[in-house]
């Protein structure tokens, strides 16, 4: 086995872990703040993939400047999904109405852009690392992931907003007796889960193709990275992402990518029974 | 189960007037019946599977969070799946096969909760762990297509139609064949009166359930266990009447959500997944044919608003209080 390939295995795997710390923070800040398990965050994803799609088919915008504009327009998304169909619902029913959501949106994208496979086909460089072939666009990708990564951690730990935010996470009436507005950071988080979906499925077109269940898979890890980072535990979701993201790409590589999929899983599954309250749960 | 029956009657007599075509409300009959099966458990897993964040001490929070156990679809594919090996390997008859099936998948599914009962993972955890379990059978099924079929599927072979092999040549058998198993079970779940309540105690506050004695490993097993075997049962049924299926089937997230939207749209009561899936299923089809051909995917944006509005008028289920 050449070992640039392993290298180069382990770089794929950390992107693709990167994609779902960034799927998994969505999921996290809508848990934390809403307490649903959003059912609907795969179908964001790929909304946002067909949008840089769009953009580019229609109006010739290179998919890395059209970030800002998708982004905005899927958070915009996502308050309107709180405003409508979460808020006001009965608790017990909210996580059930985002799947209900999720095949309304479904639905949709098959109207709008058929069931057929689309990809933007971006010139292909790759750079040469050391022997080590990175493709431009995936190297892109990573370097967005890492940013994002690092400005989601200010703005939620160092900024007056973020501080709110973890307020309502922890008790969310006492917040409200302070005089927090509840209501508002709830729906400013569903939006800001969807922002993230939107921004992992921006980056993702230009190296994977969109269909409408493209989302889905993406999804599936970021529930079950969820749960194994420790649920609304952001460095553990980033653990968990690394662990299963290289476990995955790694396998696939020297394995087989169904066999791949599957022992990620079973290594969560092991982990979730050594430590039942996640990678970094606490007694929390 | 009168009133499944005429409800299903009624069902033939509403939709004849719109479509004449006999057999295709046979199989709207035939669909709904199968997710009748594997969902009659789900009042029932309603009453268990669902607890309670009891953390918190606020009011509105005690009932937070009630998961619902996200592993059905995995023994509604061992169901499928092994009846089709005890008859190809073992030239088992699907007439018993489904019940050995079934077997198999109590014995996953104790594997499962005895796991995941015994380290203590509940609530929100149980049920996003429980998620992985068809998706780890599912990618193990696609990654074998020597033993599985795996991403094609299997077909049942072509054998005589007659009671042992339970492949019959008409449809009207096969829907006396799950309106027995139906009823059967929800006879069996109705002897279950007092374990209603102890479920309903762990449902509501676990550690003060176990505080008044009752056994919460037992119960939550019990629980699971009847989900799975009937969950399993729906499973061969399906593989029997449509004669085929592959890992996306029997183990995907259509059919998870499915098994669970009839559930939780039915609501708490015994019979409410046959009203949650004499509902839904009739009207995907219905939307489908509609829509199918020249909107194709109209049919779930409506099929998804029709469901958002059952949920946001009525959240507790049409049955539910």
């Amino acid at each position: 086995m050449n070992e640039n390939i392993l290298i180069q295995a382990i770089i794929n795997g950390v992107l693709l872990a990167g994609i779902y710390a960034l799927v998994t923070a969505g999921l996290n800040i809508v848990y934390g703040v809403i307490r649903i398990v959003n059912f609907c965050h795969g179908e964001l994803l790929g909304l946002s993939m067909y949008l840089t799609y769009w953009f580019f088919e229609l109006y010739g915008i290179h998919p890395y400047l059209s970030i800002p504009l998708v982004c905005i327009i899927l958070l915009l998304v996502g308050a309107l999904i709180q405003i409508l169909v979460v808020e006001g619902a009965p608790h017990e029913a909210q996580g059930v109405l985002t799947l209900a959501l999720y095949m309304a949106m479904q639905g949709g994208m098959l109207i709008l852009w058929t069931s057929d496979y689309r990809v933007i086909n971006l010139p292909p460089i790759s750079i040469n690392l050391l022997g080590v072939f990175i493709s431009i666009h995936k190297a892109v990708a990573l370097i967005g992931v890492i940013i994002t990564t690092i400005l989601f951690y200010f703005a939620l730990f160092k900024t007056r907003y973020g501080m709110i935010m973890r307020a309502v996470v922890q008790d969310p009436e006492a917040a409200e007796w302070l005089g927090v507005n509840t209501k508002r950071v709830r729906i400013v988080s569903f939006g800001l889960g969807a922002l993230l979906a939107g921004l992992a499925g921006a980056l993702l077109i230009p190296i994977y193709y969109a269909y409408p269940g493209a989302g889905l898979p993406f999804a599936l890890m970021g529930w079950v990275i969820m749960v194994l980072g420790g649920l609304g535990n952001f460095m553990g979701a980033l653990a968990g992402s690394l662990i299963i993201g290289v476990t995955e790409s790694v396998i696939s590589t020297l394995y087989n990518a169904q066999m791949a999929r599957a022992i990620s899983l079973m290594i969560f599954f092991v982990v979730i029974l050594i430590k039942p309250q996640g990678l970094a749960g606490g007694k929390r | 189960m009168e009133n499944g029956e005429n409800c299903v009657n009624h069902l033939v007599k509403g939709n004849t007037s719109t479509y004449s075509t006999n057999s295709y409300i046979n199989d709207c009959i035939n669909d709904s019946s199968i997710f009748t099966v594997s969902t009659v458990l789900s009042p029932r897993c309603n009453l268990h599977i669902y607890v309670g964040l009891s953390r918190s001490r606020l009011e509105y929070s005690s009932r937070l969070l009630r998961p619902f156990s996200l592993g059905q679809p995995a023994f509604f594919g061992i169901g499928a799946y092994f009846t089709y090996f005890l008859l190809t390997w073992f030239k088992i008859y699907p007439l018993f096969g489904i019940f050995i099936a079934a077997i198999i998948s109590l014995l996953f599914a104790s594997f499962i909760g005895y796991v995941s009962f015994r380290f203590g993972l509940k609530g929100i955890f149980f049920c996003l762990a429980s998620l992985a379990a068809p998706e780890i059978l599912k990618d193990v099924f696609a990654a074998f297509p020597d033993i599985t079929g795996g991403h094609l599927g299997i077909t049942m072979p072509l054998l005589e139609s007659n009671l042992l092999t339970l492949l019959f040549t008409e449809k009207f058998p096969y829907y006396y064949f799950i309106l027995i198993l139906f009823i059967s079970s929800v006879i069996f779940l109705q002897k279950l009166k007092k374990t209603k309540y102890y479920w309903l105690a762990i449902r509501e506050n676990e550690e003060v359930a176990a505080s008044v004695g009752i056994n919460l490993m037992k119960y939550k097993m019990l629980a699971l266990l009847l989900s799975a075997f009937l969950t399993s049962l729906g499973g061969s049924f399906y593989l029997l009447y449509t004669g085929y299926i592959c890992p996306e089937t029997a183990f995907g997230f259509g059919t998870m959500m499915e098994i669970m939207v009839i559930g939780v749209v039915g609501g708490e009561h015994i019979l409410g997944p046959l009203l949650g899936a004499i509902i839904l299923v009739p009207a995907g089809e219905i939307l489908r044919t509609t829509f199918g051909g020249t909107y194709y995917g109209a049919h779930m944006v409506i099929y998804g608003i029709l469901l958002l509005l059952i949920l946001k008028f009525k959240p507790t289920g049409l049955l539910g209080r």
